[in-house]
């Protein structure tokens, strides 16, 4: 408990100065850090096994949730369709080739062009795009949370899905693509009604809002999303450091926190630098690292 | 040597804290701002701790109670907080 004071805490062992806060002990915390990311970087370059930088996000999870989402709505469960998540990978794989985070390419591809690539002759369909996120929940909770995309989770008109978790760089940045794309084949709606018609007119508006087009042809069947997805490493090193980084950082705000509580209550008067500064600086710099974690979708 | 309760100080200097906190806030909303733009984020927050370590000297020379040793302990949080900073946008 000594020790716990003397490091974390004004107390006359420290000269009323956390430890932790001392220029000496500071210097070796800046020193170990740096020594640990320098050597986390060379292991996952030399050992991408044990370090390589891998999602842990399985497409099938996706599915998974996207359906209890839909039976919590009282609607039918999409059926995983191997076309479409050929496709979903696809769209992936042109997002990282063409270096881009769009629904539609900078060379103006749209994400109907993979689906009808793919061989699936759809009636309507949909994409939902989500990158940076750790886990399956977060992601379909994003969605959720989003009308545009909660509409495509939720739309009664789809009967298909598709998705592709992909690993790779992206803006200069390791990043997880998750593809979810949605569709009803062509041949499953006979006739168009009036009412699907002036569905087509809202359609035509950008995604994630769902579209409508005949295809003429279908392909033979591609492999389902789950083989399309990396399968995950054993540890990711952006996981690692994104925990270190996030507790070191925190440990620091509690530790001046409780510096400027403590040494205002005990009217203790000392020749050091200001503790409030700090805390400013450091509680700003966490709000910004918490904008470079969270997952994006469009 | 000033040393004063951080009471006091803040009393003394509000705008000190206010003009360090308006700073460091526009540098948030520059990250915000640059969201997946991760060189010009890192130099955001590169002059965010510029500009925190000369409000730290500043302020300690208006106080006259500047020292090595105190501009040391600004130097050093601010290049923490560049290093965990720079790792979770580039040690991925």
């Amino acid at each position: 408990m000594s020790l716990f004071h003397h490091l974390f805490l004004p107390h006359h062992t420290n000269n009323q100065r956390a430890k932790i806060l001392h220029p000496s002990v500071l210097s070796l915390i800046i020193f170990v850090f740096a020594v640990f990311q320098i050597s986390l970087s060379q292991v996952s370059r030399t050992l991408p096994q044990i370090l390589g930088f891998a999602s842990q996000i399985p497409a099938s999870e996706i599915v998974r949730l996207t359906n209890i989402q839909r039976s919590n709505h009282n609607l039918s469960a999409l059926k995983l369709d191997a076309k479409l998540s050929a496709a979903a990978a696809q769209k992936a794989s042109d997002m990282f080739a063409k270096n881009y985070w769009s629904h539609v390419s900078p060379s103006g591809t749209q994400p109907w062009f993979f689906i009808t690539q793919s061989g699936y002759s759809y009636r309507f369909a949909g994409e939902n795009l989500a990158r940076d996120f750790s886990d399956p929940d977060s992601v379909v909770v994003a969605w959720m949370n989003s009308a545009s995309h909660k509409d495509n989770l939720l739309n009664t008109r789809y009967e298909d899905i598709g998705v592709a978790v992909v690993d790779g760089q992206l803006e200069g940045r390791e990043t997880t693509l998750v593809v979810q794309m949605f569709g009803t084949k062509l041949q499953n709606i006979p006739q168009v009604s009036e009412a699907s018609t002036s569905l087509v007119a809202k359609a035509l508006e950008p995604s994630p809002v769902p579209t409508i087009l005949p295809t003429p042809t279908e392909s033979p069947s591609l492999p389902v999303a789950a083989k399309i997805s990396t399968p995950p490493a054993v540890s990711s090193p952006f996981e690692i450091t994104k925990y270190l980084s996030v507790g070191l950082l925190t440990i620091f705000t509690l530790v001046l926190v409780a510096d400027v509580v403590i040494i205002n209550r005990k009217k203790i008067s000392r020749w050091t630098s200001k503790s409030f500064a700090h805390l400013i600086f450091v509680v700003i710099v966490l709000i910004a690292i918490s904008t470079i974690l969270r997952g994006k979708i469009i | 040597m000033s040393d004063i309760t951080f009471e006091k100080d803040f009393s003394r200097h509000p705008l000190h804290y206010f003009t360090l906190l308006v700073v460091q806030l526009i540098g948030l909303w520059g990250i915000f701002w640059f969201s997946y733009q991760q060189y010009m984020q890192f130099v955001i927050v590169v002059s965010m701790a510029v500009s925190y370590v000369v409000w730290g000297i500043i302020h300690h020379q208006e106080h006259k109670d500047l020292h090595p040793k105190i501009v040391a302990e600004y130097v050093l949080i601010a290049m923490l907080v560049v290093i965990v900073f720079g790792s979770l946008l580039f040690n991925t």
